[in-house]
């Protein structure tokens, strides 16, 4: 079990718990579980269906008005961007507990 | 509306008059944003007109794979943030938005129109003929350009709204609770839901849900179809089968997503001063025009669209030759050593 917390921007709030699936790529869609945590560098128009389905999105770059804060605020989806050091913690499959309120994720194992 | 952008070159500052509109210079930045949209949708039409829909979809079927329409956004960023472009200077244009607006659409027409001609060439020669390097500086060109107005670029959108937020962050700090300064910014992120100025997403969601349920009718709408074919799966049939298929496992399992209220900006400002609350208005629909530019047109003309995918092919078979990397000017030596 790892948490980690940092001064990230609260696109919309939330606290729910999924499995982490990696966005490196837009064909990395296509592994996407509805109720995932979406975790990704940065999103766009492409993510849009997989976005609507997370739990929560959570991505390394973007501020207030990025793409990911804007649709998630919009669509009342759980987002935090700006999640330094995100894609080097967070792997496929990770059980992942998002606190928007504290500003934290906890990490739970990886479940094949 | 013409201009000649060259590396190196300022060709717009403060003050320039732009608009060759009959109707003259915009006077609001939402003018100036239904000028580009109209602009750059009147001259894809007059593509699709040329070249006919189904033979667009027919060529790009044939000739671009589904993962080169897959990739390229990922490409293309790639080629954008690991090379050094050489942009144009420009003084004056983080000031005005209106002008801003349509320096981004000379450069887009022009973008789109070498974006045709790719296309052209390869409906000609094939797609093995994008290796040459008239069309590479061609191409090289044309993106110095789009990425000098780009979203990250040091007079593009971003850079736009940092500045306007930060304005109406020195304006409001001491006046009221960071909170509701930071609901207030917020407003400049609720974008408009009008027919023609709204985000992609809003737009494309909403044909998604549309053309879905059609479909599952046994009927299909062509309008709906090609609306969704042109502005959001870069003309790839495979692409758009995709984002139906994500769209109904996304509604099967979340339904329709929760709206969110916006934050009522007129209780936010109620009671500071009248000059105060026309400048903070004033910057919050700037901000929100740059975010409309960015998360509306963006997608739909500018490197994450269908002509951003034509110069990406250039980019790709160039870098797939032997003896290229990351630098495009090197690339291009490289392939006049070899002609």
């Amino acid at each position: 079990m790892k948490t980690m917390s940092g001064n990230w921007r609260v696109a919309a709030p939330g606290e729910v718990r999924g499995r982490a699936v990696v966005i490196r790529t837009q064909a990395d869609l296509a592994k996407f579980e509805p109720g995932s945590v979406m975790v990704a560098v940065q999103t766009d128009v492409n993510y849009v269906a997989q976005m609507l389905a997370a739990a929560a999105v959570l991505t390394e770059d973007g501020g207030r008005y990025s793409h990911a804060a804007i649709f998630c605020r919009e669509n009342s989806i759980p987002c935090m961007v700006g999640v330094e050091g995100l894609l080097h913690n967070v792997t496929d499959g990770m059980e992942v507990v998002v606190s928007t309120k504290n500003r934290v994720l906890i990490l739970g194992e990886a479940v094949a | 509306m013409t201009a000649i952008i060259s590396p190196g070159v300022a060709t717009y500052g403060a003050g320039s008059t732009m608009s060759a509109s009959p109707f003259g210079p915009a006077r609001s930045t939402e003018a100036a944003l239904f000028r580009v949209v109209h602009a750059c949708e009147k001259q894809r039409k007059q593509f699709e007109d040329r070249v006919g829909i189904d033979n667009i979809l027919a060529v790009m079927e044939a000739e671009v794979p589904t993962p080169a329409v897959e990739a390229s956004i990922d490409i293309y960023r790639n080629v954008i943030r690991q090379n050094a472009w050489n942009f144009p200077k420009i003084e004056g244009v983080l000031g005005n938005v209106s002008l801003f607006f349509s320096i981004w659409l000379d450069v887009h027409e022009q973008y789109y129109d070498l974006a045709t001609d790719i296309f052209d060439m390869i409906v000609t020669y094939g797609i093995e003929s994008l290796v040459n390097p008239t069309l590479y500086a061609e191409v090289i060109r044309s993106e110095t350009a789009r990425g000098w107005v780009g979203k990250r670029s040091v007079i593009g959108p971003d850079q736009q709204i940092e500045k306007r937020a930060s304005r109406v962050e020195e304006l409001l700090g001491g006046l009221m609770p960071l909170e509701d300064v930071d609901q207030i910014l917020n407003v400049g992120g609720a974008l408009p839901c009008t027919a023609v100025l709204r985000s992609a997403e809003e737009d494309m969601t909403g044909l998604l849900s549309v053309y879905a349920n059609l479909d599952d009718d046994g009927t299909e709408d062509l309008s709906v179809r090609n609306r969704l074919l042109r502005d959001y799966s870069k003309y790839s049939v495979k692409d758009l089968d995709q984002k139906v298929a994500a769209y109904r496992q996304s509604f099967a399992s979340a339904g329709a997503p929760e709206s969110r209220i916006a934050p009522d900006l007129d209780a936010l400002l109620g009671g500071l001063p009248l000059p105060l609350r026309a400048e903070t208005t004033e910057l919050l629909g700037e901000i929100q025009s740059l975010n409309v530019l960015n998360l509306n047109l963006e997608p739909r003309f500018s490197f994450k669209s269908w002509a951003g995918l034509m110069h990406g092919l250039v980019f790709s078979a160039v870098r797939e030759l032997p003896g290229t990397s990351t630098d495009v000017y090197r690339n291009l030596n490289t392939l006049k050593e070899k002609q």
